[in-house]
């Protein structure tokens, strides 16, 4: 995981836009992760992570449709580049090897 | 919900927003706090719901989305300093004679300035060494004549011991009669090296006062008897060619009033330059008392005293305490003291 710098936060709004393909924009982001964190998150966070990453090269990002509910304004669908997917698959490869290599005695606990 | 009038989001945070957000996040960013707000009314009263908003837009005050604070007078430091290094050489071109003599005032008046410093610093260097420098002091006496008076290093020979004894502000005191004081220089010898010197004759408790440190002997023990003497690293090599193994050896000292055979019991380092004690050879006060028997008076005066006084002691109030020492030992002496 040499220099590949994702954060944990980042890592969840990646791993989001990918789920959410098409519809990968700021609120849809934010809500999913929302119902999946049961947390509430601010825009401020989840679109400053998006900018870091696009900055780093892990997000593409470009204009979509604008809805009324927006007040006109353009969504901006994000999508995950093959160097956001490989840095993923890396960060799983590593901690599926932590996991294969937890004592027995914590293994019976299972995964969180 | 398409039916309900559209309600709009407050202006103030929303204007504030489209402040500080980079350019090109605005359309992005406030479709999404649009949304976001129309959300919030569904749930949310009106008021709660702008609330709610304007909270979302502090939120989002992040480093990486808001905009760069920009100066507009960015300075062209190179550029500057290149030009105004040519007008510099174009200048010393066309005004020879004024640069010449800027040039040489400019640089007289700084070099002086920095001998200055070097002087002031070595000055301020002198006598540092020794470790109770900051309570060391040295007795002056001031002669009263009928018309103005004199400050004098010299004062009498039992000044030192009373001190110690009746003043409890003293620690130590040591008398020192410099070389060359009294008499001209003298011959020490070892067999067939001999060497010229001139010695300085100190109180038992020289090496208490002082700092000088001994490469040899203890300084709790020397200088206890008459017929000892202390030399310095230095004239060690010129008689002994080495500075080890000497105590308790003897020097023959050719001396026009105490010649003899002295016991070595201390070989000290020389002192350094920045000491105002400079000294080859020490022999015992009382060597140098003997052959001066009127100096034991109160009245007479010679040798110089150095004392260390108590950590604490105020110097000014000493100073009103020892001004009148001798007068009170010797009657109708007008001479005070101070230190």
């Amino acid at each position: 995981m040499k220099k590949t710098k994702l954060g944990e936060f980042e890592e969840l709004v990646l791993l989001t836009v990918i789920v959410l393909q098409e519809e990968a924009y700021g609120v849809e982001i934010k809500r999913e992760l929302e119902s999946r964190l049961k947390n509430s998150l601010s825009v401020g966070s989840i679109q400053s992570a998006l900018k870091r990453m696009e900055d780093k090269g892990y997000l593409t990002s470009e204009f979509g449709a604008a809805t009324p509910k927006r007040g006109g304004k353009r969504k901006k669908i994000y999508s995950a580049t093959q160097e956001a997917h490989r840095v993923l698959e890396e960060i799983k490869a590593i901690r599926a090897g932590l996991w294969a290599s937890f004592p027995n005695s914590f293994l019976n606990l299972g995964p969180i | 919900m398409s039916n309900q009038p559209k309600r709009l989001p407050p202006k103030w945070p929303l204007a504030f927003l489209r402040w500080f957000l980079k350019p090109e996040f605005i359309e992005e960013i406030e479709g999404d706090m649009e949304e976001i707000f129309q959300d919030l009314l569904i749930d949310h009263s009106a008021r709660s719901a702008r609330l709610l908003y304007s909270w979302e837009v502090l939120r989002l005050l992040r480093p990486n989305l808001i905009r760069h604070i920009q100066f507009n007078h960015r300075l062209n430091f190179t550029d500057m300093a290149r030009h105004n290094l040519l007008i510099i050489l174009r200048n010393f071109l066309r005004y020879k004679s004024t640069f010449i003599i800027n040039l040489i005032g400019l640089t007289t008046g700084l070099t002086c300035a920095f001998m200055a410093l070097l002087w002031v610093q070595d000055e301020l260097e002198i006598d540092r060494f020794h470790t109770q420098d900051d309570q060391l002091y040295q007795v002056l006496q001031t002669i009263h004549f009928d018309k103005g008076k004199e400050t004098i290093t010299s004062v009498p020979a039992p000044l030192s011991d009373a001190l110690v004894a009746e003043h409890p502000e003293v620690k130590s005191a040591v008398e020192v009669i410099p070389p060359g004081w009294m008499y001209e220089s003298s011959i020490i010898r070892n067999g067939k090296e001999s060497v010229r010197i001139e010695e300085q004759y100190v109180g038992e408790d020289f090496f208490e006062v002082f700092s000088f440190p001994l490469i040899a002997g203890d300084k709790e023990q020397v200088l206890k008897t008459k017929n000892e003497v202390l030399i310095s690293a230095s004239i060690a090599q010129k008689l002994f060619g080495t500075t080890k193994n000497l105590l308790g050896k003897d020097i023959l000292w050719e001396h026009e009033d105490h010649p003899g055979s002295y016991v070595i019991s201390g070989v000290f380092a020389d002192p350094p330059k920045n000491s105002t004690l400079q000294f080859e050879v020490l022999f015992h006060f009382d060597l140098f008392l003997e052959s001066f028997d009127f100096l034991k008076e109160w009245g007479n005066s010679e040798p110089n005293v150095f004392v260390v006084l108590e950590k604490g002691v105020d110097i000014t109030d000493y100073q009103q305490k020892i001004g009148p020492l001798i007068s009170q030992k010797v009657e109708d002496y007008p001479h005070t003291l101070m230190v």
